[in-house]
C-alpha cells in the first residue's frame, strides 16, 4: 500500500507540559475592576446581615468571618494558578474582614477614623516594603509563589481596611451625601488612571491606589442605590440593590467565561488548519 | 501554608464562639439585673395579692391585719435589701407606706385602697433600678428612665450591640400591650435598617426608644 500523500498539517501548538509557575491572580482588565467593585459591596451587605440581622454582634461576626476567610484561602493558595471562583471568593471574604477590622477598631476600641486611616497606610506601606525586600518585584503579574501570594493577600487585606477607614472619614468629614461622595472617589480614580495612561505614572502604584479607592467608591454607590430617599439615596432597598449587583457579577463572569471559551475555540480551529472557520473572539 | 490557614481558622472560630458566649451572658445578666435590683420579692408580692383579695370582699380589718404581715416582712428585709439598691428600695417603701395609710384610715376609701395596692404590686413587680450598684451594661434603662446611646467617651455605641441587647430584652418576655408591641416592632425595624447603613447614631436612638418602652 503506497503511502498516501497527506497534506502538510500545520504544527499543533506545543502542548508538552513544561515547568512554569502560573500567575495566581488575574490580570487587570476592565472586567476585573467591575467585578471587584461589585463583589466587595455585596460582601459588606453580607457582613451587615450577620452582625445586625442575625444578631451575632460586631466582635463575633468579625472573628467568624476571619475563620471563614482562612478556610477560603486554602483552595485559592493550593490551586497555584488563577481559578476565578476561588480567587473572587477570597476577595469577597477578605473585603468583609478588612472592613470589619476597621469597624472593630473604630466602634469597639474607640480609635478615631483619622488614626485608623494613618495606621493602615503605614501597615500597607510596611507590607510593600517587606514584599519588595523579599521578592524584588511588586508586580501582580508575577505572583507565582506561596510567599508572593501571602504578601499579595496581606496587602489586599490592608487596602480594604484602609479603603473603609478613608471612605468613612471622607463621608463623615465632608458630609456630601452618597452621590457626591461617590463622584469624588470616582474622579480621584479617574485622575489616577489619567496619571498612569497619559503621564505614565508607575503601573504598580496606580493599581494599588485605585484598588484602595474602589472600596469606598463601591460603598458609596451601593448606599446611593439602596438608602431611603430621606437619607439621600434612591430608595431601592438592600434587596433590589443586591439583586442588581449579583446580576452584574453573573454577567461579567459569563463574559469572562465566554471570552476564554472563544479564545480556546479559535486556537483549536487554527491548529486544525480550518482557515475558513475563524471563530474569532466576539468583538 | 495550609496548616497555617487551618490553624488560623480554628483560632478565629474558637475566639468567635467565645465572644458570642460572653456577649450573651452579659446581655442575659443585664436585663435580669435591671429588673430585679432588690432580688426576689415574690414573697412580698404574694402577701399583696392576698390583701387585694381580702380588700375586694370589703373586710377592712382582715386586710389591715394581712398588710401588717407585709410591713413586718418588709421591715425585716430592710437591712439586706436597702443596700442593694437604695433608690429602688425607697420607691417600694413609699408605695408600701401609701398602701398602709390607705388601709389604716378610719374609713378606708375603696378606690384609694385599690389604687395604692395596685401601685405597690406594680412596684414590686418592676422596681426601677437606681444609680450605683452594677455597672450599666448596654441597653439597660438608667435611673432617669432612658437608655445610654453613647459610651463613656461620648461616641455612639455600636448599633450591633444595642440591637443584640434589644433582642435579649424582648426574649426576656416582658408583658407588652399590643400598642406597645407594635411600636417596639417598628422601632426595631427602623433601627436595624439604620444599623445596616452604618448609621450608628440614628440606629442607637431607635433601639434606645424601644428598650425604654420594654422597661416600662
Amino acid at each position: 500500500m503506497s503511502t498516501l500523500d497527506m497534506p502538510a498539517m500545520p504544527a499543533l501548538p506545543d502542548m508538552t507540559p513544561r515547568y512554569s509557575a502560573s500567575n495566581r491572580v488575574p490580570h487587570v482588565t476592565w472586567d476585573f475592576w467591575l467585578i471587584k467593585l461589585v463583589a466587595v459591596t455585596m460582601g459588606e451587605t453580607a457582613a451587615d446581615f450577620l452582625a445586625v440581622n442575625l444578631g451575632l454582634g460586631l466582635t463575633a461576626t468579625s472573628l467568624f468571618m476571619a475563620a471563614v476567610l482562612c478556610l477560603a484561602l486554602i483552595p485559592q493558595v493550593e490551586a497555584k494558578r488563577y481559578v476565578p471562583w476561588r480567587y473572587w471568593l477570597a476577595v469577597v471574604l477578605i473585603s468583609i474582614v478588612g472592613t470589619l477590622v476597621t469597624d472593630n477598631l473604630v466602634d469597639n476600641f474607640g480609635v478615631s477614623l483619622a488614626a485608623t486611616t494613618v495606621a493602615f497606610t503605614v501597615a500597607l506601606a510596611a507590607t510593600f516594603w517587606a514584599w519588595w525586600r523579599s521578592e524584588r518585584t511588586l508586580s501582580i503579574h508575577y505572583v507565582t509563589t506561596d510567599r508572593r501570594e501571602m504578601f499579595y493577600w496581606l496587602a489586599i487585606l490592608f487596602t480594604f481596611a484602609l479603603g473603609t477607614a478613608a471612605g468613612d472619614l471622607v463621608a463623615e468629614t465632608f458630609g456630601l451625601g452618597y452621590l457626591a461622595t461617590g463622584l469624588l472617589f470616582g474622579l480621584t480614580i479617574a485622575a489616577i488612571a489619567f496619571c498612569h495612561y497619559v503621564l505614565e505614572m508607575n503601573a504598580i502604584l496606580a493599581f494599588w491606589l485605585a484598588y484602595i479607592l474602589t472600596r469606598p467608591l463601591g460603598a458609596s454607590f451601593g448606599d446611593l442605590l439602596s438608602q431611603p430617599s430621606e437619607y439621600g439615596g434612591l430608595g431601592l432597598g438592600t434587596v433590589v440593590t443586591s439583586v442588581i449587583f449579583l446580576a452584574t457579577i453573573a454577567g461579567v463572569v459569563l463574559y469572562m467565561l465566554a471570552t476564554i471559551a472563544g479564545v480556546v475555540l479559535y486556537m483549536t480551529a487554527a491548529s486544525r488548519g480550518d482557515n475558513e472557520v475563524r471563530l474569532d473572539r466576539a468583538a | 501554608m495550609r496548616k497555617l490557614l487551618l490553624t488560623g481558622a480554628v483560632m478565629f472560630g474558637a475566639a468567635g464562639i467565645g465572644a458570642l458566649w460572653t456577649q450573651s451572658r452579659a446581655q442575659a445578666a443585664a436585663p435580669a439585673v435591671a429588673a430585679a435590683p432588690l432580688g426576689d420579692l415574690s414573697g412580698l408580692q404574694a402577701i399583696v395579692a392576698d390583701v387585694q383579695d381580702i380588700a375586694a370582699k370589703g373586710d377592712w380589718a382582715a386586710a389591715e391585719a394581712r398588710i401588717t404581715d407585709l410591713e413586718t416582712a418588709w421591715d425585716d428585709a430592710e437591712r439586706t435589701m436597702r443596700p442593694l439598691d437604695p433608690s429602688a428600695w425607697g420607691d417600694v417603701d413609699a408605695a408600701a407606706d401609701a398602701a398602709f395609710d390607705a388601709l389604716r384610715a378610719s374609713v378606708p376609701d375603696r378606690a384609694q385602697v385599690d389604687a395604692t395596692l395596685a401601685a405597690l404590686s406594680a412596684e414590686l413587680a418592676h422596681p426601677t433600678p437606681g444609680a450605683g450598684g452594677t455597672v450599666a451594661a448596654v441597653g439597660v434603662v438608667g435611673p432617669d428612665g432612658t437608655v445610654a446611646v453613647t459610651d463613656a467617651n461620648g461616641r455612639a455605641l455600636p448599633c450591633e450591640d444595642m440591637a443584640g441587647a434589644l433582642r435579649t430584652a424582648r426574649a426576656a418576655g416582658f408583658d407588652l400591650v399590643p400598642a406597645d408591641q407594635a411600636q417596639v416592632d417598628a422601632l426595631q425595624a427602623k433601627g436595624l435598617e439604620r444599623c445596616n447603613a452604618d448609621d450608628d447614631a440614628r440606629a442607637d436612638d431607635f433601639f434606645a426608644k424601644a428598650l425604654t418602652i420594654l422597661a416600662r
